[in-house]
């Protein structure tokens, strides 16, 4: 990464009952104006992703059929389980989320960016 | 009086712009061409490679140059249809001679008897009201052979001191800004820096529609992860893609940069090394940006407080960056001042001399480096030379072979030789490569001036819409007839090869201007037989100024796919990245930062004219629309002008989408379809000026010049705007039939 991340103040997303297996919610992460996304897996997995495209910063969608995220604006495809690119124009994996469950409400907890991939 | 000798109407009935929508023989796939010629785009400072395809000594098409490292053979809308300009209806093939009794106009006279008169006109005006009463007006179309060409041909054939140039319109802002803090004028990064810039900021600069091959390398930085910064009253094509748009109002661009260097201040983001070892006059700079808050910048631009602070912070706290500018921050009366703003934020960061690290203007107009480095400007001799210096005139007079005595001194800019015009100070004019009746400000002050000449000449290829005024039209050659080198966006000299030879009785320009020069008696200073060897002259004559050519040959800008100068000897590699070390092109290797205070535009809006005004381009069209007016597919893409207005300002006029709009300005008045678009500011409307008559953007513009640069202010106008009613086409362009 070309610079520091912005780890971000944890803040709660969303109740987890709120969220079915499958489906996506939006959100705003480490500040008002990083659009992200939060995923509920099939088999009850969550993850969370920066919403930002690697390519051109466009928003990315959860395709539920196909348990990706695509972008829409130069057809980039993601995995919905790391944020890597599966294919199209985007050069680098999504931007990662660390997430927690507290009290059965979704919590963004820290910003680790595109380094955030093990 | 050299009046248009029919009505404007009737000049384009016969003169054009017609459009030529398809090549010679139709569209032919399995054509098989004589030959591919390896030259270069003539539509922006790019100078993007491509391969045109000859038959029958016609240009039938292109391929693209896949190996010429620039573009590796991308193109974008106007290149990939640039041929089409060729074997064109509308193409000059006789000389021309005003006749107000003709049915046409103008009627076909010899070259004998065109060049006779045109000499004649001359020599009667000089001697009638001194030698300084002839101007001569150029343009940075013209290849550098040709460039260098004008510069002595004004000083030594004509004698006047009254020579400029339209690169006046496009980047001396910049040019100017650049010799003062860093001693030199030419982008100080070859354009493989940007895609290893950490933030790229683009101020003033429209580059997906107007340099959009410049587009692929700031991707290619994004692709990395580099950030994008966009300042513009716009939100421009490559706008939509930025991290931290910067949605600022016309005319306070200084303000904004002085905001974001007191931010960088204030937050000690600063390359102290640097600043200490490598810069002058820093004090100075901070001092005038000490009241320049994030809220007083949000007080005059209009950008949130909080986003100038973002955008300080990328540029700041990033390693590497790259910030490119152009007419958006450079068309104003403190063109220069804005320029110099944007050089504090690369001094203050240590942002010089370094892989993926510059501040640099985007040239606008083909030859637009070339071209204003080899003396067809009013202020200088070739190599960037000073005029006004002993020692510089004595260099060039020795190479010349004249007294330096009859090398004139400093004359007038552009905008002043017009205004000298309508003054009646300057009674006769020759100029190549101009169009001043579209691209300078205030349309009808120009015609007023045109008309009041007692001689106008004018070499061009098409009867462009000054042109109509001309006494004699002399009918010269296109970019790809001719054979030279021009020098791109980058600072890298190329070359350009012809592909055919002009049609008809038209010539090869430098040919023209030679003819000219013999017959004032003064052939003995042009002893060329082809280009080359004005090439070889000019090498020599730049040898030692700062845009040194010295060791570049013909011969190596094609074995090299183009050479950087400075480049003194011929076994020098060429300089891709200036300033390299922190070492600057003053004597004294430091480079100058500058106080620069804001203050508003020479007009700023009011109760009777509420609406900011500010122009520019279109991707399918080029600067005056000379050329790409008559291209067929070009036009389809965007047939007329436009007038760009927010939903809000819309509807606070009653105005909907493609209604009719009259925008009136202190200068006169323009009928233009409304483009109702919410990607520019509520307070401010943007028409692109390529267009000509009651079309011409620049009917509404304002002549008040930068005090240095003396570029004119086109960014920035007050206007008022009326609903007129729904749009009046009787054909709707849009759906013409392009076979």
């Amino acid at each position: 990464s070309m610079r520091e991340v912005a780890p971000g103040e944890p803040r709660p997303i969303v109740a987890l009952d709120q969220l079915p297996e499958n489906s996506a919610h939006i959100f705003e992460f480490p500040t008002s104006a990083d659009p992200a996304i939060l995923l509920h897996l099939p088999g009850g997995e969550l993850r969370a992703f920066s919403q930002k495209c690697t390519h051109l910063g466009c928003v990315v969608y959860y395709e539920p059929e196909a348990v990706e995220l695509e972008c829409p604006c130069h057809e980039g495809f993601f995995e919905a389980t790391t944020g890597e690119v599966i294919s199209g124009p985007p050069q680098r994996p999504l931007g990662q989320i660390e997430i927690e469950v507290r009290d059965g409400v979704v919590w963004a907890v820290r910003n680790l960016g595109e380094a955030g991939h093990a | 009086m050299a009046r248009p000798p029919l009505t404007e109407e009737e000049l384009v009935d016969r003169y054009g712009p017609h459009l030529n929508v398809q090549p010679p023989g139709g569209w032919n796939a399995g054509i098989e061409p004589d030959r591919e010629v390896k030259t270069h785009c003539c539509f922006c400072g790019q100078q993007c490679g491509i391969i045109l395809k000859v038959k029958d000594d016609e240009v039938v098409g292109f391929e693209p140059w896949y190996e010429f490292p620039f573009n590796e053979g991308k193109l974008c809308p106007k290149g990939v249809k640039r041929y089409l300009q060729n074997a064109h209806p509308d193409r000059l093939l006789h000389p021309l001679e005003r006749d107000d009794q003709h049915p046409d106009g103008f009627r076909q006279v010899s070259w004998e008897h065109a060049l006779d008169r045109t000499v004649a006109e001359i020599q009667r005006i000089q001697a009638e009201h001194g030698p300084d009463a002839v101007a001569m007006l150029s343009g940075v179309s013209l290849d550098n052979e040709k460039s260098y060409l004008v510069g002595k041909f004004a000083r030594l054939a004509l004698g006047t001191a009254n020579l400029d140039y339209n690169g006046r319109l496009c980047m001396v802002s910049a040019g100017a800004a650049n010799k003062k803090a860093l001693g030199m004028d030419r982008a100080p990064n070859p354009w493989s820096d940007i895609p290893l810039a950490d933030v790229v900021f683009i101020a003033g600069a429209n580059v997906a529609e107007c340099a959009p091959i410049t587009t692929s390398y700031v991707w290619r930085a994004r692709d990395r992860g580099a950030k994008l910064i966009v300042a513009d009253p716009r939100v421009t094509p490559l706008a939509r893609t930025a991290d931290v748009f910067l949605g600022l109002r016309p005319g306070t661009d200084s303000a904004l940069m002085g905001s974001i260097l007191h931010v960088l201040i204030e937050r000690d983001w600063l390359d102290h090394d640097f600043i200490e070892q490598h810069t002058l006059g820093f004090e100075e700079a901070a001092a005038a940006v000490r009241e320049y808050t994030p809220a007083w910048g949000e007080s005059i631009t209009g950008v949130p407080a909080a986003r100038i602070e973002q955008a300080a912070e990328l540029w700041g706290t990033s390693a590497t960056g790259m910030l490119l500018h152009a007419r958006g921050i450079e068309h104003h009366t403190k063109g220069v001042e804005n320029v110099l703003s944007c050089i504090n934020l690369g001094l203050a960061t240590g942002k010089y001399g370094k892989p993926g690290c510059g501040v640099s203007t985007i040239t606008g107009q083909g030859n637009g480096q070339g071209g204003r480095e080899h003396g067809h400007k009013c202020d200088q001799l070739p190599g960037n030379r000073d005029i006004t210096n002993p020692e510089h005139r004595e260099y060039i007079a020795s190479v010349w072979g004249c007294d330096v005595d009859e090398i004139p001194g400093k004359g007038l800019t552009a905008e002043e030789i017009v205004e000298a015009i309508h003054r009646g100070e300057i009674k006769g004019l020759l100029s190549i490569c101009f169009n001043p009746v579209v691209s300078l400000p205030d349309t009808t002050f120009t015609k007023e001036a045109l008309d009041k000449l007692e001689f106008y000449g004018v070499i061009d290829f098409f009867l462009s819409e000054t042109a109509f005024h001309a006494d004699v039209v002399l009918p010269g050659s296109l970019h790809e007839e001719d054979e030279g080198t021009s020098t791109n966006v980058e600072g890298r000299v190329i070359k350009l090869n012809p592909s055919k030879v002009p049609p008809g009785e038209a010539r090869l320009d430098w040919e023209i201007l030679l003819d000219i020069a013999q017959r004032l008696g003064k052939g003995h200073y042009f002893p060329y037989t082809s280009a080359k060897d004005m090439f070889e002259e000019l090498r020599v004559a730049s040898s030692g100024g700062t845009a040194d050519y010295g060791g570049i040959t013909w011969e190596r800008v094609e074995e090299e796919l183009g050479v950087f100068w400075p480049c003194p000897t011929e076994d020098h590699p060429g300089t891709k990245r200036l300033y390299e070390g922190g070492v600057f092109a003053h004597p004294d290797g430091k480079a100058r930062f500058h106080g620069v205070a804001f203050r508003e535009s020479a007009e700023v809006v009011d109760d009777e004219y509420p609406v900011w005004l500010t122009t520019g381009r279109v991707v399918s069209q080029y600067l005056s629309g000379t050329q790409t007016r008559r291209i067929g597919p070009l036009v389809a893409q965007y047939p007329e002008p436009l007038c760009e207005i927010h939903p809000r300002l819309a509807e606070q006029h009653g105005i909907a989408d493609g209604d009719l709009v009259r925008v009136t300005s202190r200068r006169g008045a323009m009928e233009v379809p409304a483009k109702v678009v919410s990607t520019i500011r509520p307070d401010t409307v943007f028409i692109p000026y390529h267009w000509a008559g009651r079309q011409a953007a620049n009917q509404l513009t304002n002549r008040a010049l930068d005090p240095v640069s003396k570029i004119p202010e086109y960014k920035v106008s007050a206007v008022r705007l009326e609903r007129v009613g729904p749009s009046q086409h009787v054909v709707d362009q849009r759906e013409m039939d392009l076979q």
